[in-house]
């Protein structure tokens, strides 16, 4: 089994990238890591024209103290994330996360960006991202702009990334308190059936972001607001989906995974308020 | 590995420790050095690469197809479809007569109809493999799609479709019978239970799929087909009857085979399409089976719909037991087995290893617009122990009597054996209340302080056990009452010695991880008395080995070793004819020990086998004046006619969280009398992998389809198998009793391990929940645990109210 | 046709391979190193695992074009060039962890990776990192067996002195290697100057 036949681009930089992207037209796709997209392109789900991989690009890679954030590169990838001393410190919570993402082979090869843009709502990385109010730079032909990563999903499969823009760079704000990542999967391997990601920061307030409850990920602003009124834990965790409809799957109907959702929220925030 | 080693200074045979002998199976050095050759990694010259084109509708009558687009690729690719096929190939129909069963037939591509999502409706022939996909995505199949059914319920219902004209009502088979008084007993008995037990679809996923090359030549118009099977006999078989050539014609070899557990026992409409392109094109033609393709198209087992019912006195005693059995035999009938196997199976296998004289059973197969049902481990027998012994445990709920100690008052004791159970299955051997208590004990049962430790916070313990008879190794006694003439019974072995003194033992089963190559040898050594080293093992080619029925059923050991233990004590008694001709002495008072043959009573009188050997093959006197040449024996064994029964009892402790409703296992026992052993650690480590597939049916696994019947489970992210995480360590405890009715005293017990994983852990979660929930439909996925603890929790609620009003009155 | 130098068991290759070649069907069909396995589409069984650049990697969700300039290990480089086996595949030998042998490539790849990073795991620890490799033939608990045993072998230590009363350890064959190993261990999995075809 193999992808369709597509062309080949290696870019030199992000602007090269950007500028091939371009020129290529709406067929074509980044590649990273190739974990989102290449089972994708075996399976033929989905058939790009042509491919402009940037995993070369090495300085994309990185983690940095950036003095009230943590400037992380988009290639970063997963085990780099897991075994970085600097977020275990700063912001414990992505590395832990990190290291719940598929097995130590998808690790060694996935990143950050390449998780954020694809954009499934069931991937762990973008609610851990999103707890911890997480900002996106995107760079296209134009410069650099910033999105909060509340705003970056549009939908399944969907964000605001241009197809002539690159994801460069996540930042993670630092002060957490307290934090927990509930996974709930049949099998250790598997993507989450509902994943629950709470940060409590230094300033007191109290982020949650959810995974595979909604077409894109999502943060449970019933919660968040009964927190902030003043609920406990458990009472605020019976708000998580308010608002939304989990979708029904193979592995879970919508009840289900709704209350799973209730369930892993009130873990979590025991967990991280504790 | 363990094996049996010679010890020289008592000159007797004996099992010595694990690693005396050879440490490593035979098979392993290749194996874990990547020099292993499976079907995928063989090449020959001029091959050619099929892609197959599968029907994306479960239920269709096919207006056309186009292959314009794929004519236009430019690349030289042949699309093969009904049409062009036509003349190539007789359709796949099971040579199956048994009572109340209709045959119909499985074209191997799609002619006007298709019945399920994944059928063939074309091959595309192509000069490489990527090519031949690209191609096959560009034939485009239009089918005007008709009503379509998946499940059993509908296709059992009266305005239901009909998958295929030829059956009436979609049922393939219909069988009943009863023995003894049921409704005289159960109207007698003390207490009466019932329930309706569901078995999910399986997929036997081996981790490789399958695959064939085929390669035709023309100058001596012979057929040579590798592919990975676990019945090469069976295949050659059925390849001639569907390309219309005589079995002589064809050869099948089977390479390394990357597991089957039973989804490479069936003759494939890939075989025989990839063997009538390599006929057409004279060219060799190669097939991989992709995941997918596996998922959704090669076979699936063991869902089932088992309504029971069970009588018995106040005392637990059981008296009476009914059945209504149906199988969901998909869109069509496997070949060779059929969905009887299933049907017929769980009929015969609900009794267990309990005394039952009273039993009355409907069993039924289905056809749907769904993969076809083919073997899986255990086939019918997981599906007939959960249903049995979870209704053993809601009976001693009912009649007050602990779930163990029903079962100690019913199960076959030793001194009833051998007990032939009324479905006709000998009960040969063993200590079945022993292997319960053993189980018992070794699981720490209602130690209360061990169970609140594992409880905690929102978790609720529980244990459960099952008990079960597995007859392995059908001898063609078994099978002549369903006159599967594409299968023999029993099993071959050709036992050769060379001039050098090197035995070669070639066998008709097929090792697809069963390490054939070293216990098989371990077997001969010890039979013949020469070294381990000296003996080598072959198999997997028709045109070498003795015809037999392959391996399947948890047979092996028995069938395949008995006619191993038989051919080797016949060229024994050559080599003993020749040893005594030369030492002058009787043939009674010799010996075979380490390579040399003595006389017991005199020391000094010894000769080398090796030297035996080189005067057979160079007729160098002295000889006697009527030996043959050569040193060779063959010999087939047929295993009893009543069968041959191992014994396990499986006991296992489960945490239930009570928010979420996964469960996790603590701890798992399993007491197993497979008789003799030939190898303990093969043995060990067919249980241990069986357990792991039956907590993938308990709680993981299922194939899944939509109404519509897409299949929904296409990939292994999607269709659960375990992994390591997921299963536990487990505790093995052997009990050998070694049977009185097989030669060597095997018992069969390959499949043994999946068998009563799914009953044991539905006890479990039924104790942890209090008992009166039942659950009885498979797997025991989070969502429908939870649902049991809501249900449990309501009936409290319930229960508490009613208490309370009566406190009130 | 893209041009890719890739280093495979300790011998340079350059090829013109197609964009969509998989590093599986580089190694596989292009090089003839059939032991690095196919059994999924979907990156889900593991048995196509690989080290590139020392870590593990499912070959079958790699293109070619990604591991170019890379160093690739697999089972075939993974014994010493005198034919005598790593220590890992010494310890499943030993333990019987494997049945049909699909799975066992990528599995002992699987575990040469760990066993870089994880010189004594728990057995928690080595099911957790296996979590993506399926085998369905042996209910990993010999596996787990294995990797322990391997473990410690490559610490130049005995499994079978240490795990008293298990009458099926390593024997012979392990204690004597676990002597080697010690020695060897610094080495890693270094192959250079090998032929691993």
């Amino acid at each position: 089994m193999v992808p369709e036949r597509f062309e080949y681009h290696r870019a030199s930089s992000v602007d090269d990238a950007i500028s091939r992207l371009g020129r290529l037209g709406e067929g074509s796709k980044l590649l990273a890591g190739g974990h989102s997209l290449i089972p994708l392109m075996k399976l033929r789900l989905v058939r790009p024209s042509a491919v402009v991989d940037i995993g070369r690009l090495s300085d994309l890679r990185y983690i940095r103290d950036a003095g009230d954030y943590i400037a992380i590169g988009s290639l970063t990838r997963h085990c780099d994330l897991e075994c970085s001393s600097l977020l275990q410190r700063e912001v414990p919570l992505l590395p832990h996360v990190a290291g719940v993402v598929g097995d130590p082979a998808v690790r060694h090869r996935g990143t950050i960006g390449g998780s954020l843009a694809h954009a499934d709502p069931a991937s762990d990385l973008p609610a851990a991202v999103m707890a911890l109010d997480g900002r996106l730079v995107l760079r296209g032909s134009h410069g650099d702009r910033i999105v909060a990563v509340t705003e970056f999903f549009r939908g399944f499969w969907e964000t605001a990334l241009g197809h002539e823009e690159v994801l460069t760079e996540v930042q993670i704000p630092k002060g957490t308190a307290g934090w927990a990542y509930q996974k709930f999967t049949r099998r250790a391997f598997d993507w989450a059936i509902v994943g629950v990601a709470v940060v409590a920061t230094a300033r007191g307030t109290v982020q949650v972001a959810l995974a595979n409850v909604a077409p894109t990920t999502v943060r449970a602003t019933g919660t968040e607001q009964a927190l902030r009124e003043g609920a406990s834990p458990a009472v605020a965790a019976r708000r998580a989906v308010d608002g939304l409809r989990p979708a029904s799957d193979i592995n879970a109907t919508s009840e289900y995974r709704s209350h799973l959702a209730v369930v892993l929220t009130r873990r979590a925030l025991d967990k991280a308020l504790a | 590995m363990g094996g049996r080693h010679c010890r020289s200074d008592d000159g007797e045979t004996s099992i010595m420790r694990a690693g005396a002998g050879e440490v490593w199976r035979r098979e392993d050095r290749r194996l874990l050095t990547g020099d292993g050759k499976y079907v995928a990694d063989l090449l020959l010259p001029r091959l050619l690469f099929i892609s197959f084109v599968r029907s994306p509708v479960a239920h269709g009558v096919i207006r056309s197809i186009d292959c314009t687009g794929a004519r236009e690729a430019g690349s030289g690719a042949q699309v093969v479809t009904a049409v062009e096929a036509a003349g190539w190939f007789k359709p796949l129909c099971a040579p199956y007569v048994g009572r109340g069963y209709s045959p119909t037939e499985y074209p191997p591509i799609a002619a006007g109809k298709v019945r399920f999502a994944g059928e063939i409706v074309a091959a595309v022939v192509c000069e490489d493999a990527a090519t031949a996909e690209d191609v096959a995505e560009r034939v485009f199949v239009d089918c005007e799609p008709l009503p379509t059914i998946t499940t059993i319920d509908e296709a059992l219902a009266p305005e239901s479709v009909s998958v295929h004209e030829r059956l009436s009502g979609n049922v393939y088979v219909d069988e009943a019978g009863a023995i003894g008084d049921v409704d005289g007993n159960r109207s007698e008995a003390a207490v009466v239970v019932e329930d309706v037990f569901r078995t999910q679809r399986l997929s036997a996923a081996p981790i490789e799929c399958r695959g064939t090359i085929a390669a035709f030549d023309r100058g001596v118009r012979r057929l040579t087909v590798w592919t990975a099977t676990a019945v090469p006999h069976v295949i050659r078989y059925g390849l001639a009857e569907c390309l219309g050539l005589s079995e002589q014609q064809v050869r099948v070899v089977v390479p390394e085979v990357g597991g089957s557990f039973g989804n490479k026992t069936a003759l494939y409409p890939e075989d025989v399409i990839v063997a009538a392109v390599a006929m057409q094109y004279g060219r060799p033609v190669k097939w991989v089976e992709g995941r997918r393709e596996n998922l959704i198209a090669s076979t699936h087992g063991q869902e089932e719909r088992i309504w029971l019912r069970l009588s018995c006195d106040p005392d637990g005693r059981m008296r009476s037991l009914e059945s209504d059995i149906v199988v969901n035999g998909g869109a069509y009938s496997s070949y060779p087995d059929t969905p009887c196997n299933e049907a017929l199976n769980c009929a015969q296998s609900l009794v267990g290893p309990y005394r039952i004289s009273h039993y009355r059973y409907r069993a039924r197969a289905v056809a749907t617009n769904t993969c076809p049902n083919g073997a899986y481990r255990g086939v019918a027998r997981p599906g007939a122990n959960f249903a049995m012994e979870r209704l053993i445990d809601m009976m001693a709920r009912e009649v007050g009597i602990d779930p163990i100690e029903i079962r100690r008052r019913n199960l076959v004791a030793s001194n009833e054996m051998p007990y032939r159970t009324v479905t006709g299955l000998d009960r040969d051997s063993g200590d079945y209340v022993s292997a319960l208590n053993t189980a018992v004990s070794a699981l720490d049962y209602g130690n209360p302080s061990a169970r609140r430790a594992a409880a905690g916070q929102g978790r609720k313990v529980g244990i459960g056990v099952s008990c079960f008879a597995e007859e392995g190794a059908w001898g063609t006694p078994r099978r002549i009452p369903r006159q599967t003439s594409a299968i023999a019974g029993y099993d071959g072995a050709a036992v050769r010695m060379d001039a050098h003194g090197s035995v070669t033992v070639l066998i008709s089963a097929v090792s697809s991880g069963q390490s054939h190559e070293t216990v098989f040898a371990e077997l001969a050594a010890s039979e013949l008395g020469v070294p381990m080293s000296r003996v080598t093992v072959r198999s997997g080619d028709t045109d070498l080995t003795p015809y037999g029925h392959g391996s399947t059923g948890s047979r092996s050991a028995v069938s395949t070793g008995g006619a191993v233990i038989v051919a080797a004590r016949r060229l024994k008694s050559q080599l003993l004819e020749l040893a005594s001709h030369e030492l002058g002495c009787p043939v009674q008072e010799l010996v075979s020990d380490c390579g040399v043959i003595r006389n017991r009573r005199n020391p000094s009188a010894v000769v080398e086998v090796e030297k035996l050997a080189r005067r057979a093959y160079r007729r160098i006197a002295p000889l006697a004046s009527d030996a043959e040449p050569g040193l060779e024996a063959v010999a087939y064994y047929d295993p009893p006619a009543h069968g041959v029964s191992s014994f396990a009892v499986h006991a296992v402790s489960v945490a239930v969280d009570e928010d979420t409703g996964k469960v996790e296992i603590l701890k798992y026992v399993i007491v197993e009398d497979a008789g003799r052993l030939l190898d303990v650690r093969v043995v060990d480590g067919q249980i241990h992998g069986g357990v792991a597939q039956g907590i993938g049916k308990a709680l993981f696994e299922e194939v899944v389809y939509s109404e519509d019947g897409q299949p929904m489970t296409s990939s292994l992210g999607e269709y659960l198998a375990p992994y390591a995480p997921e299963v536990p360590d487990l505790q093995v405890v052997h009990q050998c009793s070694p049977s009185p009715l097989t030669i060597g005293g095997m018992k069969g017990c390959g499949e043994s391990g999946v068998i009563g994983v799914s009953a044991a852990i539905g006890n479990a979660i039924a104790d942890a929940l209090g008992g009166a929930v039942k659950p009885n439909r498979l797997p025991y996925s989070p969502e429908r645990v939870w649902r049991l603890v809501e249900e449990a929790r309501a009936r409290k609620g319930a229960a508490g109210g009613r208490a309370r009003a009566k406190e009130q009155e | 046709m893209v041009s890719v130098s890739i280093v495979v068991n300790g011998l340079e290759r350059q090829c013109d391979v197609e964009p969509r070649l998989l590093l599986v069907g580089f190694l596989r069909d292009v090089l003839g190193l059939t032991g690095t396995h196919i059994g999924c589409e979907t990156s889900s069984c593991g048995a196509c695992t690989v080290l590139v650049d020392g870590e593990s990697v499912k070959a079958c969700t790699v293109l070619t074009v990604q591991a170019d300039g890379s160093e690739v290990t697999t089972i075939e480089g993974l014994a010493q060039p005198d034919g005598s086996l790593h220590e890992i595949q010494q310890a499943f030998g030993a333990e019987h962890a494997l049945q049909c042998g699909f799975c066992t490539p990528g599995m002992i790849m699987a575990v040469a990776s760990l066993l870089k990073s994880q010189r004594e795991p728990t057995d928690r620890q080595i099911r957790d990192a296996l979590e993506g490799n399926l085998c369905r033939c042996t209910g990993y608990q010999n596996i787990v067996k294995a990797v322990h045993s391997a473990a410690c072998m490559l610490r130049g230590q005995s499994y079978g002195l240490q795990t008293a009363g298990n009458a099926a350890g390593a024997g012979g064959a392990g204690v004597a290697s676990g002597l080697e190993a010690g020695l060897r261990m610094t080495a890693g999995f270094s192959t250079e100057g090998q032929d691993g075809t």
